[in-house]
């Protein structure tokens, strides 16, 4: 059953997506971007499944939306700990 | 199982992500992302947990709260990019900024910025250091208080650039000498330009003024200007010269082969400059005559470095010769001392060669002629000796024989300069030590007492103008017929010595005799025997000289003359 939460979360994470591609050139200023974007687009995967879980192959579904969120969440540390590294090397 | 496991893997990590922030909390709060990055990651782990509340059956009670969480989430991410954007704006901006004043205070020239009111907003240490105001002093001041600019030849007040910029809208580069008085009364020569500064709508925002300080180049070439105009103006000397003096100059690399001259050497011979390349071109005209002596006098200045001044003839356009004075030289050697450049002076002197010519035959005729008038002199010198000498014999008056021999002895002196005039080489002078001899000689023929004659000359160089030889044989002459006459009245052995050295004070002759001498109470000065008379005449006024006598012993005279130079009479 799609649940109005979810969509939102879905909507507003597409809303995210577009602010990136419009500010794709500042991004890629940013130390390690690939992987924090990488992060977030893995995320916005899981809001994905988790709005067509309702309508098609729900379990497969249901378990990708899970798998990207321990997928983004490892991204997400990874981008987190290299930024300590980097500090560091600024050091 | 599976999806309650993934949560809970999800739940540790999102807390490893914690404690990484944790870990970089300072990092991230400079860039103001600790406190976004700490909400997202709460509000993932508050999801997480959720996820795994529900999964795990345990309660549905924190749903409302899930879906809460759910929706914060893409909104702090947002804000998450968001803020990295900015910040990383900022610290490109700050690196720029950065940048640019290390630029601005590296850079070697002066650089001041104005603004369109041209107010100082930049200006680095160079600008700084050149103008004498601090950056704190001058900015936000007027261009023209601190960067006044004059004119050097005649330090009148040159127009501000960024006026003309900030007028027109183009780079305008400054005069030529300007120069830059700085705060503190200090000159600096200075160059280069103002340039606009404009903003991506191409609006003018400011001006740019870059310059140097070339105050030493300025004086290097102020310099090299007046070193260049004094080179100049020695070339057009040197060229007027040569012009001047018919000369010409030619200069030989020999290790490049390079022969060069200047166009006056082929103008000299009539021939179009143009025509002549090589030295071979010169070479092919020298007199086939002259050739082997030019050609061994230019190898032995190019191989051993010899110089040479040497003249030869070389075939004009007209188809005659030319005399040239030729001077050569080794200019430049190399590290072994092998001459590498030759430079040289060529003369015409077809002109003095012509003059040259004429003096050697005048002179040879001259010599002819002069050998002739001493040869006939002599001649008619001895004819006249021969007469007296006929007419001695026929007078049976002693005194006039005696006379008549004196006279006889006058002529021979005389006679004798002449022959050794005409027997010598230089018909002008004659060796006075030979000449003595010859005399004495001739006395020892003369005289049938038994006088013994002693010549002593310590010199054989002095050669004297027939004007000193004739009075000086006169006066020899005197003083030994006196002594022969007088001092030897009584005996018939004596002794005459003659004696001719050169010293500091002139030349002098010395005669003395053993014979009687004259009275002790006779002053010699004032004694006035005609032949001492001719002899103190002879001795002032032809010689311009001084005679000593001295009378102890028999007579001893002493006459001391300079070396007469020729004087022309016509």
């Amino acid at each position: 059953m799609v649940q109005s939460n979810e969509i939102v979360m879905f909507i507003m994470g597409i809303g995210v997506l577009i602010f990136i591609m419009k500010n794709s050139e500042e991004l890629v200023y940013i130390p390690h971007h690939k992987l924090l974007l990488r992060s977030f687009y893995v995320l916005l995967g899981a809001w994905f499944f988790t709005n067509i879980e309702a309508l098609i192959a729900t379990q497969i579904c249901n378990i990708a939306e899970h798998v990207c969120y321990v997928c983004s969440s490892i991204l997400l540390t990874l981008w987190l700990f290299r930024m300590g590294f980097k500090k560091e090397e600024a050091e | 199982m599976t999806i309650l496991t993934l949560d809970i893997v999800a739940f540790i990590i999102s807390t490893a992500g914690l404690v990484a922030l944790l870990w970089n909390w300072k990092y991230f709060s400079k860039c103001n992302l600790a406190l976004l990055f700490l909400f997202l990651l709460s509000f993932t782990l508050f999801y997480n947990f959720c996820l795994i509340i529900e999964w795990g059956g345990i309660t549905k009670v924190l749903d409302p709260y899930e879906n809460m969480a759910g929706a914060i989430i893409p909104m702090t991410w947002a804000f998450i990019f968001y803020a990295l954007i900015i910040n990383n704006k900022n610290t490109r901006l700050e690196e720029s900024h950065g940048n640019l004043k290390r630029t601005l205070h590296s850079i070697g020239d002066g650089v001041i910025v104005t603004d369109p009111k041209t107010e100082i907003k930049i200006i680095n240490p160079v600008a700084q250091n050149l103008t004498g105001w601090n950056s704190e002093e001058c900015l936000g001041k007027e261009l023209q208080e601190v960067f006044k600019i004059v004119n050097t030849n005649t330090g009148e007040r040159v127009q501000n650039p960024v006026k003309e910029v900030l007028q027109n809208g183009q780079t305008v580069g400054l005069a030529n000498h300007t120069t830059l008085i700085s705060k503190t009364g200090e000159e600096h020569a200075i160059a280069d330009s103002a340039a606009p500064v404009k903003n991506a709508n191409n609006t003018l925002i400011g001006v740019v003024l870059v310059f140097r300080d070339i105050t030493e180049k300025y004086k290097m070439n102020q310099k090299i200007r007046k070193k260049t105009k004094n080179l100049q103006e020695y070339k057009n000397r040197l060229e007027a010269t040569m012009k001047l003096g018919n000369l010409a100059w030619w200069e030989y690399k020999l290790d490049e082969d390079n022969f060069l001259f200047n166009d006056q050497w082929p103008k000299m011979l009539g021939y179009n400059p143009d025509k002549f390349e090589k030295y071979a071109d010169f070479e092919k005209l020298i007199h086939p005559d002259d050739h082997e002596r030019v050609k061994t006098a230019k190898n032995n200045l190019e191989k051993h470095g010899e110089m040479y001044r040497i003249d030869y003839r070389i075939k004009t356009n007209d188809g005659n010769y030319k005399w040239i004075y030729d001077i050569g030289n080794v200019t430049a050697r190399n590290s072994r001392n092998a001459p590498i450049k030759t430079n040289g002076v060529v003369v015409d002197i077809t002109d003095n060669k012509r003059v040259e010519e004429r003096i050697r035959s005048e002179l040879q005729q001259k010599q002819t002629l002069l050998k002739e008038l001493s040869h006939r002199t002599k001649n008619n010198m001895q004819q006249i000796s021969s007469m007296l000498s006929l007419k001695a014999t026929r007078s049976k008056n002693t005194a006039v024989q005696k006379a008549l021999d004196e006279i006889k002895e006058r002529i021979y002196s005389m006679s004798l300069v002449h022959k050794m005039l005409y027997d010598s080489q230089n018909l002008s002078r004659l060796n006075l030590g030979k000449y003595i001899n010859r005399l004495v000689s001739h006395f020892r023929r003369a005289y049938s007492k038994n006088i013994q004659f002693k010549v002593s000359i310590n010199t054989s160089k002095i050669e004297v103008l027939i004007d000193t030889a004739i009075p000086l044989g006169l006066i020899i002459n005197e003083l030994i017929s006196n002594s022969i006459q007088h001092g030897f009245e009584k005996q018939d052995k004596g002794e005459i010595s003659i004696g001719l050295t050169s010293s500091e004070e002139g030349i002098i002759v010395d005669i003395s005799d053993n014979g009687q001498g004259l009275p002790n109470n006779l002053d010699f000065d004032q004694y006035s025997g005609m032949g001492l008379k001719i002899v103190k005449g002879l001795v002032k006024d032809q010689l311009e000289g001084e005679i000593y006598f001295e009378k102890s012993q028999g007579m001893k005279y002493r006459i001391i003359f300079t070396q007469k130079q020729y004087k022309a009479r016509v």
